[in-house]
C-alpha cells in the first residue's frame, strides 16, 4: 500500500477527509498479514466477492475514487499517483473546503 | 522617480509578507461563504466586489464565485489586520448585497468547477457527479462500514488487492 495514501490520511483526516481502503476479493487473513507488515492507520474494508468494485467500475488495481461531501462521484485515478505533491495537496484542500 | 518606484516595490513586498502571515494565522478561525446551491466554503475572504467573491484556502489556493452564486458571507472574529489604503473593510456578520433569486435548474457552482479543474491539473479522470453507489462492507475487525454512515464527509476510496 503506497505510503502516499497513508500521508493523505494523516494530513487531512482532522479536516474531515475519510480514507477508506477496500480490499477486493482477498481473504481476511491475507489482508491482515499484508496490512500488519505496513504502517497503515486508515480503515480497511473487505469486498470479498468484488460487488463493490464492480459497482464502482473498478477494472484495475489500485484505483482511487473520490466522493464529495454530498455523496457524488467527482474523480478517479487508476494506478499510483504522487498524492502528496503540490497539485495533489491542492486538490485535497479544495475537496475538504467544499461543503 | 526610479528610486521611488524601487521603494514602492519593496513596500509592496513587505505588505505582501505581512498579509501572507496573516492568512496563515487566520485559517484557525475561518470565514464561511454560503452558496445558493447549498454548498459552503470555509477559508479567508480575500475579495468581495459587486461582481465576485474570492475565498483563499490554505496554501494560497483561491476559489472565485460569481456574486449571484453567494447567499451569504459569515466572517470569523479575528484581530483586524492593517488594511491597505483605499480598501474598504467589510463589516462582520452581514449578508452581502441582494442578488437575483437562484435559478430554477441547479447548475454546477464555480466551487465544483474549481475542484474539477484541480483534479484535472493533478491528472485525475473526472467523473459525472452522479451519486456514488451505496455499499456496506465488513472491516478487518468485523465491524460494518457503509458509505451512508460517512454522510457529509469527503471520501477517498482506495480499491486494492494483494494478488
Amino acid at each position: 500500500m503506497p505510503s502516499a495514501i497513508e500521508q493523505v490520511h494523516r494530513d487531512f483526516k482532522d479536516r474531515g477527509l475519510v480514507v477508506l481502503a477496500i480490499s477486493v476479493r482477498d481473504t481476511p487473513a491475507k489482508v491482515d498479514a499484508w496490512v500488519r507488515a505496513r504502517n497503515v492507520s486508515f480503515p480497511i474494508a473487505l469486498d470479498l466477492d468484488g460487488t463493490t468494485a464492480r459497482a464502482y467500475r473498478v477494472t484495475s488495481y489500485p484505483t482511487v475514487v473520490i466522493v464529495t461531501r454530498d455523496g457524488k462521484l467527482t474523480a478517479m485515478a487508476r494506478g499510483a499517483r504522487p498524492w502528496t505533491n503540490e497539485r495533489g495537496r491542492a486538490f485535497f484542500e479544495g475537496l475538504v473546503a467544499l461543503h | 522617480m526610479i528610486a521611488a518606484e524601487g521603494l514602492g516595490m519593496r513596500v509592496s513586498r513587505y505588505l505582501g509578507g505581512i498579509l501572507g502571515v496573516f492568512a496563515v494565522v487566520a485559517v484557525a478561525s475561518a470565514d464561511v461563504v454560503e452558496l445558493r446551491n447549498g454548498h459552503r466554503v470555509e477559508g479567508t475572504v480575500t475579495k468581495e466586489s459587486p461582481e465576485d467573491v474570492g475565498v483563499e484556502l490554505e496554501r494560497g489556493m483561491v476559489f472565485h464565485f460569481k456574486r449571484d452564486e453567494v447567499r451569504s458571507i459569515r466572517r470569523a472574529a479575528r484581530t483586524p489586520a492593517p488594511a491597505p489604503p483605499n480598501t474598504p473593510v467589510p463589516a462582520p456578520d452581514r449578508a452581502i448585497a441582494p442578488a437575483p433569486p437562484p435559478p430554477a435548474v441547479a447548475r454546477p457552482s464555480t466551487a465544483d468547477e474549481t475542484l474539477r479543474r484541480l483534479g484535472t491539473s493533478f491528472g485525475l479522470t473526472l467523473l459525472d457527479s452522479t451519486a456514488a453507489p451505496a455499499f456496506t462492507l465488513t472491516d478487518l475487525g468485523g465491524r460494518t462500514t457503509s458509505l451512508a454512515e460517512l454522510n457529509d464527509r469527503p471520501v477517498l476510496l482506495y480499491f486494492w488487492t494483494t494478488w
